[in-house]
């Protein structure tokens, strides 16, 4: 009841005409971002923050989150009609939207894409909110060991599900974050480290500039290298593009089941919206009494997709918030923004603020009709914003990527680092590098060489409570079996006496049977 | 990392504990990466063969677009900003990107007269807006 009363408070707060404003433009803004091939929503949120500096908390928040939502949601559009998912999160959106499209049917499959987007964020938030406050309570109860763990936590899984078939290349792209988050002044002795003799460096790196270079700049550079794509012949159908509240209603368990995978998968740390997809689409895929569909147009494969994608975002605000540990790239951007905007993320949120959780969970349900109302109606708008040229959308976005971290810190020093960290992204991207470990790796390195060090210190040097203490021995027993589990000899190994034992099971059983006839 | 974390000062003149030196996640980072590019030399000597046939996705790309976009965004961010009034100088890098990437090199002379009206057209429009916004929106002293 408590839960409720806040969650009213808030929407009764919320509900003002110049914050449905901000929810309207910054929702379509989003869509058209995600729309687009080469901006993602981690771009979107990354350089809208730069825009909102002048804005009030709220509605910094409130724009960035419907930015956020709006993105992660306009990917469909593309993936749909182009083949080519508009951001990574719609790569699982594509294998059905696309033959859905090319069969006449592209309305009515982006009027599902909306739907089920639309259901999946409200799954999201209602995990979110009966989550979030449980969380931050229990990470009061953590001490700096335990802070130690779940940085390298962090990585270590976000390294694993974002490297692909190289979880090595996962692994070095999240120390190659932590490695970035060493430049400059240390947290405890306020040592600068690293600072090459620039004093530009002596605050650390800047996470905006970084972020905007990593996914600003290098997107457009990946943009203008690929080929142009070419859009389905048969955008148009005469048949109905709705879906039927029936045929929803069919497809209830696939939404609530891809809406929860996609939550758990936003919790943890760094994996994000496309693992979120993916997950839910094989899940539904397995369930499924039409899998032969699956990959030619089945509206469960594209359901289960969207909804998987869309309830990653509050899934991944659940960490942030309560732990300051982001659960996706775009969300780190967020707490960035949270930082700029005077609100500190972390266990004590829910003391110093408790109610801010409920005024983002609102902010998500904003979101969430603001998609449901554009998507459905406005799908002919969005197929024209697919024809706009890269040769004017491209300067224009990079024009903002120069200006945007300037205008944080009007030193033309940011520029620069925006420009290195793009030329950096490009090539990590090229060379399949997952980008989500090295942004949590920056967000992460500071926290994780504070806790070790302290830690150390107050145990005097003595490792053992790092291994000790209920929490950090969970830690450190899942980093050891996750870390031992990608090393392919041992998964090999695994997977040899795991047949041999169900083999011999088998055989058992058998034997057994035989004997008692 | 890790050379750079064993050279860093230890602070022994502050009495900090040996335990708190700064270099000791650099040091240990720097193992780490030693350890992680072992494995991934070793790894790809093995795959060195399976993995030389991905290079075909990428004979797909431009590399001429890449470079030229490469170009035109280094002069843009590194000698114009700064150097000449910032609507000024987006407008002239929008412009030019516009048209870099719009020429019409096979068609006619009106489709070329087209492209560069267009590109001039959305370059002096968003150079405009992009300052006037940030100069007179979020207060900010442009380069």
């Amino acid at each position: 009841m408590d839960a409720l009363g806040h969650f009213m408070m808030a929407l009764v707060a919320l509900s003002t005409p110049w914050m449905l404003f901000h929810v309207l433009w910054s929702t379509l803004l989003g869509i058209f971002v995600g729309s687009l091939p080469g901006l993602t929503a981690t771009m979107g949120v990354a350089l809208l923050t730069t825009l909102t500096y002048s804005l009030d908390r709220d509605a910094a928040i409130l724009v960035l989150i419907c930015m956020y939502v709006g993105a992660i949601y306009g990917g469909s559009r593309s993936a749909i009609l182009l083949n080519i998912p508009g951001t990574p999160a719609s790569a699982a959106t594509a294998l059905d939207g696309f033959p859905l499209a090319n069969q006449g049917k592209a309305a009515y499959a982006m009027s599902l894409a909306t739907a089920g987007s639309a259901l999946g964020t409200l799954v999201g938030i209602a995990i979110f909110v009966m989550l979030a406050p449980p969380l931050a309570e229990v990470a009061l109860k953590f001490g700096t060991f335990e802070y130690f763990w779940l940085a390298v936590f962090g990585i270590v899984i976000s390294g694993q599900l974002t490297g692909g078939n190289s979880p090595l290349k996962g692994y070095i792209a999240g120390l190659l974050g932590l490695m970035i988050a060493m430049v400059g002044s240390e947290g405890i002795h306020a040592h600068v480290r690293f600072n090459f003799g620039l004093a530009e460096l002596n605050g650390g790196i800047g996470l905006i500039p970084a972020m905007v270079g990593a996914f600003g700049f290098s997107e457009v550079l990946s943009a203008m290298w690929r080929r142009s794509s070419k859009m389905t012949d048969k955008p148009n159908s005469k048949s109905s593009s709705m879906p039927k509240l029936s045929q929803l209603w069919q497809q209830k368990y696939n939404i609530i089941r891809s809406g929860i995978i996609g939550t758990i998968i936003g919790i943890i740390p760094g994996v994000g919206e496309d693992i979120g997809s993916w997950a839910a689409y094989s899940a539904t895929k397995r369930f499924s009494k039409v899998k032969e569909l699956f990959g030619k147009g089945s509206t469960e494969g594209l359901i289960a997709a969207e909804t998987g994608n869309s309830a990653v975002v509050p899934g991944a605000l659940i960490p942030a918030l309560t732990l300051a540990v982001p659960g996706s790239a775009a969300s780190a951007v967020l707490i960035a923004a949270l930082f700029i905007h005077g609100v500190r993320p972390g266990p004590m949120i829910m003391i110093e603020q408790p109610e801010f959780i409920y005024s983002i969970a609102v902010m998500l349900v904003f979101a969430t009709f603001a998609i449901a109302v554009y998507g459905l109606s406005l799908t002919k708008l969005f197929v024209a914003v697919l024809k706009v040229p890269r040769a004017y959308l491209m300067p224009i976005v990079f024009t903002l990527c120069v200006i945007g971290p300037y205008a944080l810190t009007q030193n033309m020093f940011d520029v620069w680092v925006m420009i290195g960290f793009g030329l950096f992204g490009f090539l990590l991207r090229q060379m399949n590098y997952p980008m989500a470990p090295l942004v949590l790796g920056i967000i992460l390195g500071d926290l994780m060489d504070k806790s070790l060090r302290r830690g150390l210190t107050l145990s005097d040097g003595d490792l053992s409570p790092f291994f000790t203490r209920p929490i950090s021995a969970g830690f450190a027993i899942v980093i050891g079996l996750s870390i031992l589990l990608s090393i392919p000899i041992v998964r090999l190994q695994l997977q040899k006496l795991f047949s041999r034992l169900t083999n011999g099971a088998v055989i058992t059983h058998l034997t057994g049977e035989n004997n008692v006839k | 990392m890790f050379v750079g974390g064993l050279q860093m000062d230890r602070l022994e003149v502050r009495h900090i504990h040996p335990a708190s030196i700064p270099g000791l996640v650099p040091i240990i980072l720097g193992l780490f990466m030693l350890l992680c590019a072992g494995l991934l030399f070793r790894s790809s000597i093995t795959k060195g063969q399976s993995e030389a046939a991905d290079s075909s996705k990428i004979r797909g790309n431009s590399t001429k677009n890449l470079l030229i976009t490469l170009l035109c965004c280094l002069v843009f961010a590194l000698v114009f900003v700064g150097n000449l009034p910032f609507i000024v100088s987006s407008t002239l890098f929008i412009s030019v990107f516009g048209m870099t990437f719009s020429w019409p090199a096979k068609a006619g002379k009106r489709a070329k007269i087209k492209s560069v009206c267009i590109s001039i057209i959305v370059g002096v429009t968003a150079g405009t807006l992009i300052s006037v916004m940030f100069q007179y929106g979020f207060l900010v002293r442009l380069p």
